[in-house]
C-alpha cells in the first residue's frame, strides 16, 4: 500500500509545476508605451509611422472632429492611437492590454480608442462619467468589414463608436476596459497540459491484459512438462477410474464376468471359485439399484476384482492382494505405503510414489472406499485379505 | 517588366502620389527614408517580444565591419498585397539618395538586401545566413552571420559551401507532453501487469507444490 502511494506521488511529480510568472516589468517592455504616451500628451490623435500612409489627411480631419465632439459631450479628453499591435508586441495583439499600458504611462483619465494594423478597433474608458453596460464597442464595429482594405471605412466606424459611447446614460466616473492580461515575455507558449490519469488507467487495463496473455503463455510452456509427468505413471485408465459411475460399474462388472466365463478352465479350481463368487455376487446385486446404495456399489467393484482375480488364477495358485488405493488398479506390487493414516498397505506401482489423492477409488459422494463400513472394509476389497472368493462364498454359506 | 516595377513603386510610394490634389501625409517609404537619414539602423518597437533589448546596438556594431554604408530596417514590412520588401529598397534609396547596402527585413529574417554602388552578393548572403541558422535565432544573429559571410576571404566560395543548419535538439512542447503521457501509460501498464502476473504465477506454483 505504501509503495502504491509512493508511485502515485511520483506520478503527481510528473505533472509540471505551473511555471511561476516571470518577474514583471523588464524596462524595455514599456518602451513603446512611453513613446506613444509622450506623443498623445502633445496631440490626442496619434498615427504611428507604420500606419501613416493608410490614414490620409481627410480621414484624420474627420476622426479629429468626432473626437472633439465626443470629448465635449463627455467632459473628458478623448485619445485615438493608430498603431500596429501584433502578437509579437508587448500587448500580445490585445487592444485592452495596449490601452491599459498606455493609460498607465499617460497618467491621465479619458476615453482611449485605438486601431491596429488589421483595422481592429479597441476602446477603454478611464474615469468617464457614463454608466456602461458590457463592452464599449459593439462587435460589428470592432472589425473592419472589408478584410483587404481594413482602413477604408475607418472615420465613420470611429465616429459611430464614439457616438455610441457618448450615448450611454450619465453616471459617476467609471472605468471600463476589455481583457488586459497578457502572457509574460518568453511565456507565450506554456507547456502543453499532459493527460496523466487517462493514459495511466488505460495502461492498467492494458497491463492486466498483457498479464493474462503472459500467464497463458506460461501455462502453455508448462504443458509439455505436465504431460511428461503424467506419462511417467500409469494413467488411471478406462479400466480403473477413481470415481466410477454406477452405470460404468454395472457394465464393466458384466463385461469382466463374461470374459472370465468365456475362458473358464475346469482344471483350475481358483478360477471356478472366483467365477462362482463373482456370479453369486453379481446376481445378488443385479436387481438392486446401485445409486445411493454403498453396499451395492462396492459389491460391483468386488465383482470386477473377483473376475480379474479369476482370470489371473490361470497362472497363479493364490490370488495376489489388490492395490489399496484403488482395487481396480489391479494387483499390488511389492511396495507398501502409508495411505491416509491407515497403516502400510500394498499399493500398485503407479501409486507407490507421488501424490495419490486423485487416484483413490471413491464413491459418488467422494468418500474413499476404505472408509465405508460394510463387509468390504476389513479386507479392503482384496488388498488386506487377497482371497476375496473365500470371503464371499463363506458369507453366503456356500461350501467351497 | 519595367512597367510592372514602375507600377509597383508607384503604388508603394503611398497616397501622396495617388491623390496629388489634396496634400496628404507622406508615404511609408518617405517616413522610413526620413528616419534612415537620422539613424541608418531602424529597429521597430512593434515586436518587442521577438527583439531582445540592445538589438539595434548589436546590429550597428556588426554592420560597421562591412566598411560600407549600411541602412537597416527591421520592422513589420507591412506591404501592399503582392509586393515584397525587395520593392521597398529602391524607394528608400530613391528618397535617401545615398549609395550603400540596404537591408529590409522583418524580425523573423524574412527580408532582402541590396547594394547600390557595389557588387557584394548581399542578397544571396542573407538567404544563406537564414538557411544556416537555427529557427530560433534572432535577427541580430542573422545579421552577424550575414556580416560573417560577406567578410569571408572568398565570399563566393563561402556562399557555395553553405553550412548545414544545426539540428534542433530541444523537444517540442508536443513531444514533452507526449513523453509525459507515455510515461504515465508505461507506469500504468507496469502496475497493471507485474502484480497480477506475479500473483497468478505464485498461485499456480503453490497449487502445483501442494499436489
Amino acid at each position: 500500500m505504501r509503495r502504491l502511494l509512493g508511485l502515485a506521488a511520483a506520478l503527481f511529480l510528473l505533472i509540471p509545476a505551473t511555471a511561476a510568472r516571470a518577474a514583471p516589468g523588464v524596462p524595455y517592455e514599456e518602451t513603446r508605451f512611453a513613446r506613444v504616451a509622450s506623443e498623445i500628451a502633445k496631440d490626442p490623435l496619434y498615427v504611428d509611422m507604420d500606419l501613416a500612409d493608410l490614414i490620409g489627411t481627410e480621414a484624420r480631419t474627420s476622426i479629429r472632429a468626432a473626437m472633439t465632439r465626443t470629448s465635449r459631450s463627455l467632459g473628458v479628453p478623448v485619445y485615438f492611437v493608430a498603431i500596429p499591435n501584433d502578437s509579437e508586441a508587448e500587448s500580445y495583439g490585445r487592444t485592452g492590454a495596449f490601452l491599459a499600458g498606455l493609460h498607465a504611462h499617460l497618467r491621465r483619465d479619458g476615453l482611449f480608442l485605438m486601431v491596429d494594423a488589421r483595422g481592429e478597433l479597441g476602446a477603454a474608458a478611464y474615469g468617464v462619467p457614463r454608466r456602461f453596460s458590457g463592452r464599449l464597442l459593439p462587435f460589428g464595429l470592432r472589425y473592419a468589414d472589408d478584410y483587404d482594405r481594413p482602413f477604408a471605412e475607418l472615420p465613420p466606424r470611429v465616429s459611430r463608436a464614439l457616438e455610441g459611447i457618448a450615448a450611454a446614460p450619465p453616471g459617476p466616473p467609471a472605468t471600463e476596459e476589455s481583457e488586459t492580461g497578457v502572457p509574460a515575455f518568453g511565456q507565450e507558449h506554456p507547456p502543453l497540459e499532459a493527460e496523466i490519469w487517462g493514459p495511466f488507467f488505460v495502461g492498467l487495463l492494458a497491463g492486466a491484459t498483457i498479464a493474462g496473455l503472459l500467464y497463458g503463455l506460461f501455462l502453455l510452456a508448462l504443458l509439455p512438462w505436465r504431460t511428461r509427468r503424467r506419462r511417467g505413471r500409469p494413467a488411471p485408465s478406462r479400466t480403473a477410474p477413481s470415481r466410477p459411475s454406477p452405470r460404468w460399474l454395472r457394465r464393466h462388472a458384466a463385461k469382466e464376468l463374461g470374459a472370465l466365463g468365456a475362458e473358464l478352465d475346469p482344471d483350475r479350481p481358483g478360477m471356478i471359485r472366483a467365477y462362482d463368487a463373482a456370479r453369486l455376487l453379481h446376481d445378488d446385486v443385479a436387481d438392486r439399484p446401485v445409486r445411493g446404495d454403498d453396499g451395492a456399489f462396492l459389491d460391483l467393484v468386488a465383482v470386477i476384482v473377483l473376475a480379474r482375480q479369476g482370470r489371473a488364477a490361470r497362472t497363479r495358485a493364490k490370488p495376489a492382494p489388490t492395490c489399496f488405493v484403488n482395487p481396480l488398479h489391479g494387483e499390488a506390487g511389492r511396495s507398501r505405503r502409508k495411505i491416509d493414516g491407515r497403516g502400510r498397505n500394498p499399493v500398485c506401482d503407479g501409486c507407490a510414489n507421488g501424490p495419490y489423492e486423485n487416484r483413490i477409488l471413491r464413491l459418488p459422494d467422494r468418500r474413499p472406499h476404505y472408509t465405508v463400513p460394510g463387509r468390504w472394509q476389513r479386507g479392503a476389497l482384496g488388498s488386506r485379505r487377497p482371497d476375496l472368493a473365500a470371503d464371499v462364498l463363506e458369507s453366503l454359506g456356500v461350501d467351497s | 517588366m519595367v512597367m510592372i516595377v514602375a507600377l509597383a513603386l508607384f503604388g508603394l510610394s503611398g497616397t501622396a502620389h495617388a491623390s496629388p490634389a489634396a496634400p496628404s501625409p507622406p508615404g511609408r517609404a518617405d517616413l522610413l527614408a526620413e528616419r534612415l537619414a537620422k539613424d541608418p539602423i531602424q529597429v521597430t518597437d512593434h515586436a518587442l517580444r521577438d527583439l531582445r533589448p540592445g538589438t539595434a546596438a548589436r546590429i550597428r556594431a556588426l554592420v560597421a565591419r562591412l566598411g560600407v554604408p549600411v541602412y537597416v530596417v527591421v520592422g513589420p514590412p507591412r506591404l501592399p498585397e503582392g509586393t515584397r520588401s525587395r520593392d521597398l529598397i529602391p524607394l528608400l534609396r530613391d528618397r535617401l539618395g545615398k549609395d550603400g547596402v540596404y537591408l529590409v527585413t522583418d524580425p523573423d529574417a524574412g527580408g532582402t538586401a541590396q547594394q547600390f554602388g557595389g557588387s557584394l552578393p548581399v542578397d544571396r548572403a542573407w538567404t544563406v545566413a537564414a538557411l544556416e541558422l537555427p529557427y530560433e535565432a534572432d535577427i541580430a544573429d542573422h545579421v552577424q552571420r550575414w556580416v560573417e559571410i560577406l567578410t569571408a576571404p572568398n565570399v563566393a566560395r563561402r556562399i557555395d559551401q553553405r553550412r548545414p543548419r544545426p539540428e534542433d535538439t530541444t523537444p517540442s512542447r508536443g513531444e514533452v507532453r507526449d513523453r509525459k503521457e507515455m510515461t504515465a501509460f508505461g507506469v500504468g501498464t507496469a502496475l497493471g501487469c507485474v502484480p497480477l502476473l506475479t500473483f497468478l504465477i505464485v498461485a499456480r506454483l503453490r497449487k502445483a507444490a501442494r499436489r
